[in-house]
Formats: structure tokens, C-alpha cells, sequence
């Protein structure tokens, strides 16, 4: 209990430097917002400008005006388009969400058989095939397989569109307009749970209860799945919660590749725009989100692993 | 006599549990990802000093697109910038010209070539700011803990909390065009500046965890015994021992590095779009990918991406294991 009183308020003061970085981005970003908007304005003009949007008052109470408006939901407007930038993060984000939640799934459904089979079968000649494809799949970078996966897949043979389609009908077919960048991030994901599954699976399969299993006769398929994979899935259960993190931001070259209106594309399009609010609002975004998720999966480690429970218990 | 490092808890404790009191939570990303990478990839040489053919492929092809990288301007290649306008999306094999000529009719392969020399001078450059300063900083935070260790320690912890990838796209965006220490900072010096800070936590941490048991081992203990300066035992004693740990981190970090850096230019961030970097080839060539019209372009470039982070991977790989580094080696 103790441990999560403290790993909260290490949160707060996180979740507060991470926002203020935010807040200051905009700030320490080149040209004067005031300039932005008003390109040819008098030097008055511009003055009574900087008075109206607050960027004449001192930083801090900048900061706290912008901070309370963010805990209210308003993460500010843009100052050429007046949108609302949470209207639009609103749009984007659950884009981003379902690529991330295919590609895990995705990356899951053949990891764990591949890493058991593997780890079962450690040593074998399909053990060490399965390995080095999987080191090959790690030095392949996300975009390099989507462009693969686009021409073979996309162009020559008509399988899969070759960029998102604004509109689909049924299931499959959203099945099918995801299935290439979903798979391009999946590719990374599976190679590095595939391993640690292996590796964690070899070392438990030595434990004695398994020897018990074995000799009172339970099938192999029995021991690897019911006996053997839960207490092997830990570090798979760690490293999948730390890439969803990593996925939130890492994802966004995919997004933009494949042009798909997730936050990647609104970072992508705020940036060569020179929308800063857009882009200081994703940015916070992403990033809370990411020590967000970080910290679920920190508790949740020490939740479900004794050995670090203890550990912590201890000191 | 120098004093005794002071520590917040029981110096056994911290090694028995192969973590930090504040900070590392087990958990640390990169650790965990490069530890994923590492594990098991290069078949073992038990006790042989052998390197095995795969480290040799390695080899030889780093050193065959550093060669080449460095002597570009020397090499018999068509320059870089010349336009061949018969050339234009033609496929490898074309007279004259190997890989045959990108969209606008540059020559591929001498492409690629100057390609080398900006991604490796990007990877290499960014990951030795990350080496200089988050070694250092490692180094002197494992070995004299106390409030600089907490400090170092929570900066880093917050450089982690952005996602990488977009602290580099902000850092570069920023960076852009400024004049720093008296500096006019170029496309090149901003990406690789941007890409070293991403560079510096990650390394820090393998830095201090090294250093953390390593600086608790009898030899350093004698050293002090024998009135050895603190300045001399960090860097005469603990660093030699570090190193290889760092060493084997670096091969990974100049491939995600050139992997970003790639990245950066694919979105338009890099050090500028007339440039020839491996990211520019490939963004250049996207169109002509998705029309199936010259897909040769973007498939060269990320052939050569691949089996350069391919090659870093394996040789991190195998020093990891020649030095057999292991955090928990006591």
C-alpha cells in the first residue's frame, strides 16, 4: 500500500514537469503566436492581441490559466482555424487506439503459440529458424515492412488497400483496412515477445513441478498451456503494456505513411502547419498518456509478481 | 582517505536486488527492450574465442558502407547531385548505372552511397553526445549515489516519460535554425543534436547500473584502501569494466538512431529534403512505390537500412556476450 502512496505522488510530480514541458513548448517554439495571427498588423495591434490570448502576462501565471483549462477538458484553439484542439484530439485519438489494440492482438495471437512451441521444442531446428526470423523481424523498422507489405500486398496483388480508406463497410472490411499498418507495427512487437516468452518459458519448464506434471502422466499440451505459461508470462505481460506506451507516440510515422487521421497525423499536420496549440495539445496528450500507462503497468507488475512484491515489501 | 559513498539504504540491499533505491523500478524500457534484443540471438561460444560467421558477415559489411561512406567523393560514382534524365525511375541493371536512377534521375547507387555518409554521420555523432554526456553521468551518479544520483536520476526519469520519437520531432523543430554556443545550427546538427539528447537517459541508465555493482567489488574496495583518489578508481577501475556493457549498447543505439533519423526525414523533419540521407531516398520513392511504377527505389534504400541495423544488432549482440554482460554478474 505503502509502495503505491508513494509511486502516486511520483505520478503527480511526473504528470506536472510533463505538462509543464508541454506548456513550454509553445513557448520556446520560434516566432511570436501573436505574429502568426496577424502577420501585417500595426505594433498596437499585436500588443492588444498578446493582452487578449494572455501571452503578455508572466509564464507561471501563463502556465496555471493553461494547466486549469486542461484539467477542465480545453486544450486550447487554434489561432488560425479556431478548432478546438480537444475536438479534434477527440476525433483522432480512438484511430490511433484501435491500430494499437489490432496490432497487439495481432502480435499476441502468434507470439505465445511461437514462443511455447519454441520453448518446448528449444534447441530444435524449427527452434532456431523461428529465432532467426525473429531477430530479422527486429532489425526490420516499422516503416520499411509497411512499404513492403504495401507493394506485394497492395499493389501487385489487390489484397489490401494501399492507404486508409476514409470509409468501410462491415467487419472484414475493417478488418482489411487496418490489416498493413497493424501488421507492419505488429512485426516488431511479436519478435520481441516471442523471446521473452522462449526465455522465460526454458527456465520454467526446469522447475521441479513440472517433473511432478510430467510423471503423473498430464499430456505436454496440458503442462505447456495450463502449468507452464502463466507463471512464464509475466516479462510478455510487462513488455506488452510498455509497448502500448512506446505505440502511442512510436506509432505515428506508420499513421503517416498509411495517412491515417490518427493523433500521429494530427502531430504530423500540426507541425509542417505551424498549428503550436494543436501540437502542444498532442503532445501532452501522448506523453500523459504514455506515463499513464507506464505507471498501470508498474503497479500491475508488482501486483501479480510475487517475487517483486516481496522485494518491495522488504526495503 | 576519501569518503564513503552514501547511500540512502543498505549498499547490500541495492546489489541483491540488482536495482536502484529510487527510480529503477525493474521496469526500466530500454533495459527491458535491449534485453529482448539480446537475448539468445548470436549462437554461444562456450569458453571459444571464435567469432562466428555471422559476426564476420557483420563485419564486413559495416566496414564495406563506412569505407565507402568516408571515400564517397573519391569513389568512381556519379556525383551526387548529376541528373540523367534517360535514366529516370529506371530499374538496377541499367547501363552505366547499377541500382538505375531514383524519380527526378539520380544515379541510385552513388544515391546511397552519399545517402551513408549523412545517416552514418547522424548515427554515430548522436549516439557519442549520448556516450560522452549520459556515460558520464552514469558513471558519476552510480559511483557517488547520494542527492546527485536522486537528480540525475529524475531527470532522467522524466526525459523517459516522452515518447521518444516525439521528443526528437519536437527537439529538432526547435532546434531548427538556432544559433547555439555561437553555432548557426544546420539541418545536420539538428537532427543529430535533437537524436543524442533522445540518446543520453538510455544510456545513462546502463551506465549507472553498470557501475552500481561494479563499484562495490573488492578491486575497487582495494584501491581505496590503497589511497586511490575517487577520480582515478571511477575511471581507472570502474570504466574499463563498464564499458563493454555501454559498448554493446551503442552498436543497438547508432541502428535505432539511424532508424529515427530515417524517420525523421520520411515526415520532413531530417536535415533537409535536397539531401541525400537513406530516410530522403525512401520518402522520394514513396510515390512511385504505391503507383508500382518504380518500387526498386524505395526497396534499395531499405535494403540498406536493413542490413545495417541488421549487422549492429548481431555485433551488439555478440560483444554482449563475449564480455559476457550480465547486470547481475557478481
Amino acid at each position: 500500500m505503502r509502495m503505491i502512496v508513494t509511486k502516486l505522488i511520483q505520478l503527480v510530480v511526473v504528470l506536472l514537469v510533463v505538462s509543464f514541458l508541454s506548456f513550454m513548448l509553445i513557448n520556446l517554439l520560434p516566432g511570436d503566436p501573436a505574429e502568426v495571427i496577424i502577420p501585417f498588423g500595426t505594433p498596437q495591434a499585436r500588443a492588444q492581441l498578446r493582452h487578449d490570448i494572455g501571452t503578455d502576462k508572466p509564464l507561471p501565471q501563463q502556465y496555471a490559466h493553461w494547466l486549469n483549462n486542461v484539467l477542465h477538458g480545453n486544450l486550447g484553439q487554434d489561432y488560425q482555424t479556431h478548432q478546438q484542439a480537444s475536438t479534434i484530439i477527440k476525433q483522432a485519438l480512438p484511430k490511433s487506439l484501435q491500430l494499437l489494440f489490432y496490432a497487439e492482438v495481432l502480435a499476441l495471437l502468434i507470439a505465445i503459440p511461437l514462443g511455447v512451441f519454441s520453448a518446448y521444442r528449444a534447441g530444435s531446428v524449427a527452434d532456431r529458424i523461428a529465432n532467426l526470423t525473429v531477430f530479422g523481424l527486429l532489425s526490420v523498422p516499422d516503416f520499411i515492412l509497411l512499404f513492403l507489405l504495401t507493394y506485394y500486398l497492395g499493389v501487385k496483388n489487390r489484397v489490401f488497400p494501399v492507404i486508409y480508406p476514409t470509409n468501410t463497410s462491415g467487419v472484414s472490411g475493417w478488418f482489411k483496412a487496418w490489416f498493413l499498418p497493424a501488421a507492419s507495427l505488429a512485426a516488431g512487437q511479436l519478435a520481441v515477445y516471442m523471446r521473452l516468452l522462449r526465455t522465460d518459458m526454458i527456465a520454467t519448464l526446469q522447475e521441479d513441478y513440472i517433473t511432478m506434471a510430467k510423471s503423473k502422466g498430464l499430456t505436454n499440451g496440458r503442462i505447456l498451456w495450463r502449468h507452464a505459461l502463466r507463471p512464464s508470462s509475466f516479462s510478455l505481460l510487462t513488455a506488452t503494456g510498455l509497448s502500448v506506451g512506446a505505440l502511442i507516440g512510436g506509432a505515428f510515422i506508420v499513421e503517416v505513411i498509411y495517412s491515417i487521421p490518427g493523433m500521429g497525423l494530427t502531430l504530423f499536420n500540426a507541425i509542417s502547419q505551424r498549428q503550436y496549440v494543436l501540437l502542444q495539445a498532442c503532445v501532452l496528450v501522448i506523453a500523459v498518456g504514455y506515463v499513464l500507462i507506464n505507471f498501470v503497468v508498474d503497479i500491475l507488475y508488482s501486483v501479480l509478481d510475487p517475487r517483486i512484491r516481496h522485494a518491495r515489501a522488504a526495503a | 582517505m576519501p569518503e564513503q559513498p552514501r547511500s540512502p539504504i543498505p549498499l547490500e540491499e541495492s546489489i541483491e536486488t540488482g536495482s536502484a533505491p529510487h527510480g529503477a523500478t525493474g521496469l526500466d524500457p530500454i533495459p527491458a527492450v535491449a534485453q529482448a534484443i539480446a537475448i539468445e540471438a548470436a549462437p554461444v561460444h562456450h569458453g571459444k574465442r571464435k567469432l562466428g560467421i555471422g559476426a564476420w558477415i557483420s563485419i564486413v559489411w559495416l566496414a564495406a558502407i563506412t569505407g565507402s561512406a568516408i571515400l564517397a567523393p573519391i569513389l568512381p560514382i556519379a556525383p551526387v547531385d548529376a541528373r540523367y534524365p534517360e535514366i529516370v525511375r529506371k530499374g538496377p541493371g541499367t547501363a552505366g548505372h547499377i541500382l538505375g536512377g531514383d524519380s527526378i534521375g539520380h544515379d541510385l547507387f552513388s544515391r546511397l552511397i552519399w545517402g551513408a555518409r549523412n545517416s552514418l554521420t547522424v548515427g554515430v555523432c548522436a549516439v557519442g553526445i549520448g556516450f560522452l554526456v549520459g556515460g558520464l553521468l552514469g558513471l558519476l551518479a552510480g559511483y557517488h549515489r547520494g542527492r546527485f544520483e536522486t537528480v540525475v536520476v529524475a531527470i532522467l526519469d522524466i526525459l523517459l516519460s516522452f515518447p521518444a520519437l516525439v521528443l526528437a520531432l519536437s527537439l529538432s523543430i526547435f532546434l531548427r535554425g538556432r544559433v547555439i554556443l555561437g553555432v548557426q545550427m544546420t539541418g545536420l546538427m539538428t537532427v543529430i543534436l535533437a537524436l543524442g539528447i533522445i540518446a543520453i537517459p538510455a544510456i545513462a541508465r546502463i551506465a549507472r547500473a553498470s557501475t552500481l555493482t561494479w563499484s562495490q567489488r573488492e578491486f575497487v574496495l582495494a584501491a581505496r584502501a590503497q589511497g586511490a583518489k575517487n577520480r582515478r578508481i571511477v575511471f581507472r577501475e570502474v570504466l574499463p569494466n563498464v564499458l563493454p556493457a555501454m559498448l554493446s549498447f551503442a552498436c543497438l543505439a547508432v541502428a535505432v538512431v539511424i532508424v529515427a533519423e530515417a524517420a525523421l526525414s520520411i515526415i520532413g523533419a531530417g536535415i533537409g529534403p535536397d539531401k541525400a540521407t537513406w530516410g530522403n531516398i525512401i520518402n522520394d520513392g514513396r510515390g512511385d512505390l504505391t503507383t508500382g511504377e518504380a518500387p526498386h527505389i524505395v526497396f534499395c534504400a531499405s535494403a540498406v537500412i536493413f542490413l545495417t541495423v541488421m549487422s549492429l544488432n548481431y555485433l551488439g549482440d555478440t560483444i554482449r556476450q563475449r564480455f559476457d554482460v550480465r547486470e547481475s554478474a557478481i
